[in-house]
């Protein structure tokens, strides 16, 4: 049985690995970065079985730290652990500069995106928090396109302004814990546990609960906020956009589902429905202009913008299922577009374009790609059999259950997934089909093999057999919902 | 009579050892024609000072000289952060300490009066810190600005460095008179030149309201912001910086705010204690205004060295708020302290880098730096730390001491100042990593790569910078190293 031992190895094993590739000698960094991160991988794998554990300590002063790994937070280092994983490898042909400081700067991500699902302790967090800016912004920087600095500097700024008001919620929050009970604690159990026995003003809440909302939907990102994401996305090397669309935009819906939501539930409900309008907002605006684009990257990052909007509308409408499916949604939409933007990669690295109109008649030139983007786009579409359906449908039925906002939305938010039908389908038939341009194209080798094989498995998988993931999500999420429900009613 | 003299003498060591040491190197400048001795005669000395005031770190609160002199705990703490910076000033002169290196071409002979300014500064420093009476107070401010302008103007025929030393003096003179205005009119409504006497006269006979008093707070409170540099007594800070020697930059940006600061605390929270509701107010503006403005000053600025002028401007800000929020009583004076400790290495580690690589005749563009990072991946590397530090991300100890200011604010119903300090700090942010994508994200390569300045003897520049990093980087992640450190100096644990 593990023990609580589990989650510092868990916790550390990153910093370590980055040490390691950080020193290792230029032509082997790459191998031995793989290496760390598959074995990093097995080591998430182990804990699988896990439903809870934690480990507390002292850091200084009156600031204790606590680990603390349950589902919610399980499943995602799960996927950040597979998808730098798959990323560093697919790196491995495609990067042949500064190689070792190419690989140590995506370990260093992976031990911030860790540090952060992992921490209790609210300062902890915002620590990782924001510490996940700088390698991202050195990855898009260094190693991204002709507007990389635009891009990184725009992407910096977006985040890190937002997490600063953040900081003064979360500073304010404990602040007031101290001011009402006389000791000092700034970890997340206890201040919600505080804060549910004996609300504070709901003026203040107010603000705060805003002001975590407002970092965390820069993150997601939520519409209006959502302009960063296509110049970052474009401008990053592939394996950068694979871990931003992948990890980083879930770390904003993992706080609201974590922090911001079950530590200020009264706002929660009162902002819900503003929330839930601007939500649909992004799922049509997004599909609309993704469908426009002519950028492949810029048409992902928008279907992006898109999903996301479920996701957070089935956060804000504030029922069981929305959450479990908005929860599996997360990580469907980790594997789906973090596949899409590597066979994107996959068709740059060979023809130095992005532009749409400069492919056609794929399917026939590269059968085993067209097979593998097909299936890949149906999964983002949500086709019944696939990952996507599963966390949609949930997503939606938890919508129409709910009293936040009125089934109008929903039924806006339905025409959602027709439009994403058809912006994917625009997409698919322009590559795959019609003239070819592009005759001398290379198809899938054994490397791509090795890390398409189990995405793929992994659509199917989750889309048959979605209870592996969502039993343990259920249980958490109903625990969650018992607890607000209480509170209700007290 | 003589007997107490002499027992004071002797308590107040670690402030007359600066002066012995002075003069001791003086005496040896006298003497010998070298260049070497009078150097190592300042290092041994500064480090035995800083032995000597180490030990010392918690011995009790001391009147001295009929209370003109008071040495507590923070007396200690701040003595070191000065004994400190001083030493590393020091050091970061050697390896450009040859006959015929640019910097040193004209002037190599007198390098040994440089010393000696430093040193006669660093007594009006420790007197300064440790005054408890206005005149020692006004003493030690001078003693400490008149050795600065000489190392202002160090580079003699250089026509930047004079005007900076002219500049410096005047503005330095203007605020003298300001700052012996508002002492005068102190003596004017008091009668007293003691700290407690004036403090208990203050509280006991309700001066408060007095007009002679106000007046007397608005012109400390300018004097102060002109050697803080607060917005908008800023105007001379960008040109003095530039012109001075690299490491007379950093000893400017560092030294002064310490001296200051800590004067400032004692006067404002000392005798001004029953006054703060008139002029924390003010005191505040100016702090939020010198966020910032600095700030977004510094986005325009095309020189190196004007640009880490307008950063400190910015950091005077967060300084001085720490200084407010260091309430006696309520607050601890651990923000301030670990603020100054975070600060200093992180300026004199960047000052340090910017030495490695400085040419004095060429003006230090910023984008000069362009392509450093494939040129010099490690001095690239630590200016990045001590840029990130200065933005104040985690996991950096510059995180660490924002967090603490920013703590103390909301926890005193400053959230408005919060959310200003937030402001500055994000439009700061765009100005730094402006730094940074020049080193590391640009194809070009910048002249700064080019320049070869200084050869021998850098394994003392590489210490300063790798103990400064390290500063840096730990004081962020276990801020116990030295919180405990300062926590138990000021007999708080």
């Amino acid at each position: 049985m593990l023990n609580e031992n589990y989650l510092l190895v868990l916790f550390l094993f990153p910093f370590f690995s980055t040490l390691i590739v950080a020193l290792s000698r230029h032509r082997a960094a790459a191998w031995v970065s793989v290496a760390m991160a598959f074995a990093f991988f097995v080591l998430t794998l182990i804990g699988f079985q896990v439903h809870e554990l934690r480990y507390s300590a002292t850091w200084f002063g009156n600031l204790k730290y606590g680990l603390y790994l349950d589902s919610y937070s399980y499943f995602l280092i799960l996927l950040s652990a597979f998808l730098t994983l798959i990323s560093l490898f697919y790196s491995v042909r495609v990067i042949k500069e500064k190689v070792a400081a190419y690989h140590a700067l995506f370990h260093a991500l992976q031990a911030t995106v860790v540090g952060s699902l992992l921490c209790d302790d609210l300062v902890f967090f915002y620590i990782f928090w924001e510490a996940m800016l700088i390698p991202m912004y050195f990855i898009i920087g260094i190693w991204g396109g002709p507007r990389r600095k635009y891009a990184t500097l725009k992407f910096f700024l977006f985040t890190f302004a937002g997490s600063l008001l953040m900081l003064i919620g979360l500073i304010t929050t404990y602040v007031i814990y101290f001011q009402q009970t006389g000791t000092w604690s700034a970890s997340f159990q206890t201040l919600r546990d505080y804060f549910h026995m004996n609300p504070m003003n709901f003026e203040i809440q107010k603000w705060i609960f805003l002001s975590f909302v407002l970092s965390f939907a820069i993150k997601i990102p939520l519409f209006p906020f959502h302009t960063w994401l296509p110049d970052a996305h474009v401008e990053a090397p592939t394996a950068g956009s694979v871990i931003l669309a992948g990890v980083l935009l879930k770390m904003g819906t993992y706080g609201l589902m974590r922090f911001a939501i079950p530590l200020f539930h009264e706002s929660a409900e009162y902002f819900a429905g503003a929330l839930c309008f601007l939500s649909v907002v992004g799922i049509i605006l997004g599909a609309l202009v993704a469908w426009r684009q002519t950028d492949i990257k810029k048409l992902i990052a928008y279907s992006s913008v898109s999903h996301l909007g479920f996701i957070t509308l089935g956060i804000f409408m504030m029922t069981e299922a929305g959450w479990n499916g908005a929860y599996l949604q997360m990580l469907n939409h980790g594997l789906s577009t973090g596949a899409l933007f590597l066979l994107v990669g996959f068709l740059y690295d060979q023809t130095h374009t992005r532009d749409i109109q400069a492919y056609g008649g794929l399917a026939k030139s590269l059968p085993w790609f067209a097979l593998v983007t097909v299936i890949i786009a149906l999964s983002s579409i949500a086709l019944p059999g696939t990952n996507g359906f599963v966390g949609e449908f949930l997503i939606l039925l938890g919508s129409f259950q709910s009293k936040v906002a009125s089934n109008g939305w929903v039924i806006l938010a339905g025409v959602g997934v027709i439009l994403g039908a058809v912006y994917m389908l625009h997409l698919v038939q322009k590559l795959l089909y019609g003239k070819s341009h592009s005759e001398k194209l290379k198809d899938f080798g054994w490397r791509e093999w090795v890390f398409y094989v189990p995405l793929v498995i992994l659509v199917f998988a989750i889309g048959i057999f979605p209870e592996w993931i969502l039993g343990p999500v259920r249980e958490k999420t109903t625990a969650m919902f018992n607890l607000f429900s209480t509170f209700a009613a007290r | 009579m003589f007997e107490r003299l002499l027992v004071d003498s002797q308590m107040a060591l670690p402030i007359l050892g600066w002066a012995i040491l002075a003069i001791l190197v003086l005496m040896i400048k006298i003497c010998t024609r070298g260049v070497w001795l009078p150097l190592f005669a300042t290092v041994i000395g500064l480090i035995g000072l800083i032995f000597y005031s180490a030990t010392h770190l918690n011995s009790g609160a001391q009147d001295l000289f009929h209370g003109a002199l008071k040495m507590d705990s923070s007396f200690y703490l701040f003595n070191l952060i000065g004994l400190g910076i001083h030493l590393a000033v020091v050091l970061m002169l050697i390896p450009g300490l040859e006959r015929t290196s640019k910097i040193f071409k004209v002037s190599y002979e007198q390098f040994p009066e440089l010393l000696i300014c430093l040193l006669f500064s660093g007594f009006g420093l420790s007197v300064l810190i440790a005054a408890s009476d206005l005149s020692t107070l006004f003493l030690g401010l001078e003693t400490l600005s008149i050795g600065v302008y000489c190392l202002c103007g160090f580079y003699r025929t250089e026509i930047r460095s004079t005007e900076s030393a002219f500049k410096y003096l005047m503005i330095g003179a203007f605020s003298t008179v300001l700052f012996l205005y508002g002492l005068a009119f102190v003596y004017g409504a008091t009668g007293a030149t003691n700290y407690s006497q004036i403090q208990s006269i203050i509280e006991q006979s309700h001066l408060a309201h007095q007009p002679l008093l106000m007046i007397a707070v608005a012109f400390l409170i300018a004097a102060f912001a002109f050697k803080l540099a607060f917005v908008p007594f800023h105007l001379y800070v960008p040109d003095v910086y530039e012109g001075a020697p690299t490491p007379i930059t950093a000893y400017l940006a560092t030294v002064i705010k310490v001296g200051v600061i800590a004067a400032a605390f004692k006067v404002f929270w000392g005798f001004f204690g029953s006054l703060a509701d008139y002029w924390e107010p003010f005191w505040m503006t100016l702090c939020v205004l010198s966020i910032l403005l600095g700030n977004i000053l510094a986005l325009q600025q095309k020189t190196l060295k004007k640009l880490l002028a307008y950063s400190s401007i910015s950091h005077s800000g967060f300084l001085g708020l720490a200084m407010v929020l260091t309430h006696p009583g309520v607050g601890t004076t651990y923000p301030l302290m670990a603020y100054l400790v975070v600060y200093s290495a992180v300026t004199l580690g960047l000052f340090s880098s910017i030495s490695f690589l400085e040419n004095r005749e060429q003006v230090f563009l910023v984008e000069d730096l362009k392509g450093l990072g494939q040129k010099r991946f490690w001095t690239a590397l630590f200016i990045g730390i001590f840029i990130l530090a200065l933005a104040g991300l985690p996991p950096f100890a510059g995180f660490m001491i924002k967090f603490w200011i920013l703590e103390a604010l909301i926890e005193q119903h400053h959230i408005g100042v919060a959310i200003a300090a937030i402001c500055g700090s994000v439009i700061g942010a765009a100005y730094y990593l402006r730094i940074l994508m020049l080193m590391f994200m640009s194809e070009e390569q910048g002249s700064a790569s080019e320049w070869v300045v200084l050869k021998d003897r850098l394994y003392v520049l590489r210490l300063i910078v790798f103990l400064a990093a390290i500063l840096s980087l730990v004081g962020g992640m276990r801020p116990q190293l030295y919180a405990d450190w300062i926590l138990s100096a000021l007999a708080l644990k």
